[in-house]
């Protein structure tokens, strides 16, 4: 099918993340002529708006474009009173089953996003169309039955395996390494170093610095990991991206520039209220919560590029001196077809438990999860949802069984609630929304995408801002 | 009165981290006082290399506020010169040994895995998730005094029931040739031999202990100290028959 075969009376759902990638302006405009000539209507949630601010902050010069023209675009066909929008649809896969199996709706989806998820997840038997700009960036036309086989994604089998490469470089101070383009690296003095490799300062760039894996670590999924990571545009500030790979003098893949980060880990200085006003004297709640924003709209981005940060969790966030957040380790990541080997069970869905990360994809729901463990355990100075008391041996069992200790609006008992750090105080000086949204997403296993987590907590931010000043315990940290 | 009496679950802290209680159950007995090929007696090594592990174990955050440590000396009477709390509250202060004093290593056991049990029961108490527990016992003798072998044997049969339920990680460790290797290897099923390690290189013991701790609260696994041994190494690929830039 071609776009000018989609006519009649057509309504496109627009998602972000379609925007996002595509590869040029020209289809973009293509695309759009189409649909003002045909004064076809254009359907938007409340969530593209808050993607555009997302992508906006964007470091990357021809998304930013991109999203300028949207936007500017949806204003025309506001005015031509050709956009729909519903304040009260959140989220896309409410849209996606209210109108799957209309004939005159069109998706319009990158194939990587939470939207492609939500339209294999939800669309049996589709009888609508859809617009799936695929990996290159390409706009692919679909007829229903076309759908599932732009959209599907499945693991590169090829990259799975405990096999690695011999690489043959030692790393040290003085050493030379080339970019793919032929761009030489000198390593200066040594940073750090890990069970994977070792970080060195280089004259790349002014603040970048290069990995090199150690040897035996370069295995299939890695290399071609860092091949498709130097791909990806991205460009995002807070998110330390591996930008360019490097080569050893023969040619071989063995690590990557990326910016140089300074800071702490999240699991230093988010360790109890005392420990976290150690770190940041005079922090409120409002700084917290402004802080959990900050992080969701880097984790968004990723997202909306179709990548899953996967191995989400403390130690992987950095704070810097300012108080602002930043995604390290992204050399792990799930990108395209390659996953994300790596995780830590108290971040990771339960439904991964036990499973061999090697082997899977994971979901966007996955990383929810993962993101509502982040946002709580920020918001109570480190404390995690299921830590109680008198409870199980492990923590993957109460996460299973869904254990959470804190009662629904302060009614009901606090007996478990963990008895050292004021943790009850900080419960009871939630608002009730805040309390409902936790209470339904540990205890009733609701899942909420990024954006819905972002939604909530600048209505939280709001609420701080307003009643602070009548009511100053809700802002507090420190509770004995 | 008797030193299960009176046994306290410690201080706690703040931290909101997964905590690894560690009781180090040392030698204190008169032979303790032997001097060795450095010229210090064996007591002052021990001394300098245990001072020189809890600032090592201070150094890191994760570790530090995880680490609840406890010491029991054992010499003459067992004494708990330390009861449990974090790490990183510890001000190290040396050790004496006593002189010309027996050897109560069994009822030294008993004594930590008493307060083991308390601490274990503060943990679900207050609601502060842990590892199992790390026994550490290190002596340069064998069990003496009255009854000391059957308080050994009690020892030995709680400590292997606690391990084969995954309850107890044990350390077992002999200074010097004299340690009766044979007892201590009864101490642990887990553990294929018992730790040797010559009085002039403690340093190389606690290193190991530190490393270990560090491997345990990174991985959150408390197997991941046995584990880490026996890792098969993988299979090497030729890079020239594979290319990173094509898709498949």
């Amino acid at each position: 099918m071609n776009i000018s075969d989609l006519t009649g009376r057509m309504l496109f759902v627009m998602d972000f993340s379609a925007i996002v990638n595509i590869k040029s302006q020209g289809v973009w405009e293509r695309l759009t002529e189409q649909i003002i000539a045909n004064k076809m209507q254009v359907f938007v949630s409340k969530e593209f708006y808050e993607n555009y601010e997302v992508i906006i902050k964007s470091l990357n010069e021809d998304q930013k474009k991109i999203a300028k023209m949207a936007y500017s675009f949806l204003e025309k066909l506001k005015k031509n009173q050709l956009l729909v929008t519903k304040s009260d649809i959140l989220d896309n896969t409410e849209i996606i089953e209210m109108l799957y199996l209309n004939p005159n709706v069109c998706f319009v989806y990158y194939c990587d996003s939470e939207f492609a998820e939500n339209v294999l997840r939800k669309a049996k038997k589709p009888r609508c169309k859809a617009i799936v700009v695929d990996s290159n960036g390409d706009a692919i036309v679909c007829d229903s039955d076309e759908i599932f086989g732009a959209t599907r994604r499945s693991i590169d089998a090829s990259v799975i395996g405990d096999g690695y490469f011999k690489t043959g470089f030692e790393a040290k101070e003085g050493k030379q390494v080339k970019t793919s383009d032929g761009q030489v690296v000198t390593l200066k003095s040594f940073i750090a170093s890990g069970g994977e490799g070792a970080v060195y300062e280089c004259d790349y760039r002014e603040n970048y610095v290069v990995k090199i894996y150690n040897d035996g670590q370069l295995n299939k999924l890695r290399m071609r990991k860092l091949v498709q990571m130097e791909k990806k545009q991205v460009k995002y500030d807070g998110v330390c991206w591996p930008e360019k790979v490097v080569l050893s003098p023969e040619g071989m893949i063995i690590g990557f520039l990326m910016k140089k980060v300074s800071g702490k880990n999240l699991s230093e200085v988010f360790d109890g209220s005392e420990n976290l006003l150690r770190e940041f004297p005079g922090w409120k709640k409002y700084d917290l919560v402004d802080f959990t924003i900050k992080l969701l709209q880097k984790i968004q981005y990723l997202h909306l590029l179709g990548i899953i940060v996967g191995d989400l969790r403390f130690k992987n966030i950095i704070i810097d001196s300012k108080g602002d957040p930043c995604l390290v380790d992204l050399d792990s990541c799930q990108i395209r077809g390659l996953p994300c080997p790596s995780g830590f069970p108290d971040f990771t869905d339960p439904d991964l438990h036990g499973i061999e990360l090697m082997r899977i994809l994971r979901s966007y729901s996955n990383e929810d999860y993962s993101c509502a463990v982040v946002v709580f355990k920020i918001l109570f100075c480190g404390i995690h949802p299921y830590d109680q008391r008198n409870g199980a041996e492990t923590i993957e069992e109460e996460m299973r069984d869904k254990r959470f200790p804190y009662p629904r609006n302060s009614v009901g008992s606090f007996e478990r609630i963990p008895l050292l750090g004021g943790y009850s105080s900080m419960w009871k000086n939630t608002p009730d929304q805040m309390q409902e949204f936790f209470y339904d997403i540990f205890k009733n296993g609701t899942r909420y995408s990024v954006l819905e987590l972002i939604l909530m907590l600048k209505t939280y931010k709001k609420f701080l801002e307003k009643e602070k000043h009548r009511i100053p315990s809700i802002n507090e940290i420190l509770f004995d | 009165m008797s030193i299960y009496e009176n046994l306290t679950a410690g201080d706690f802290g703040s931290s909101t981290k997964k905590r690894l209680p560690i009781c180090f159950c040392l030698d204190a007995s008169g032979s303790m006082e032997a001097p060795t090929s450095s010229g210090k007696t064996r007591m002052e090594e021990l001394n300098e290399a245990f001072e020189k592990f809890i600032r090592t174990m201070k150094e890191n955050y994760e570790v530090s506020s995880s680490a609840d440590i406890s010491i029991i000396t054992f010499g003459g009477q067992p004494h708990i010169s330390k009861g449990f709390g974090p790490i990183s509250d510890y001000s190290f202060s040396s050790i004496k040994a006593v002189h010309r004093s027996f050897t109560p290593l069994g009822e030294a056991i008993q004594v930590a895995l008493e307060l083991f049990d308390v601490r274990k029961k503060a943990y679900k108490d207050k609601g502060i998730k842990y590892f199992q527990p790390w026994l550490v016992v290190i002596t340069d003798g064998e069990p003496e005094g009255e009854e000391a072998l059957e308080n050994m044997n009690a020892a030995i049969a709680r400590t292997i029931d606690l391990e084969r339920n995954n309850k107890l990680v044990v350390f077992n460790i002999g200074i010097g040739s004299d340690a009766n290797f044979a007892l201590l290897k009864r101490l642990s099923e887990k553990r294929a031999e018992p730790i040797k390690v010559e009085e002039t290189n403690l340093d190389e013991l606690f290193s190991f202990l530190s490393a270990s701790s560090r491997v345990v609260i990174n991985s959150g696994d408390m197997n991941a100290i046995y584990s880490s041994e026996e890792l098969a190494k993988p299979e090497e690929f030729d890079i020239s028959a594979w290319n990173p830039y094509s898709e498949s």
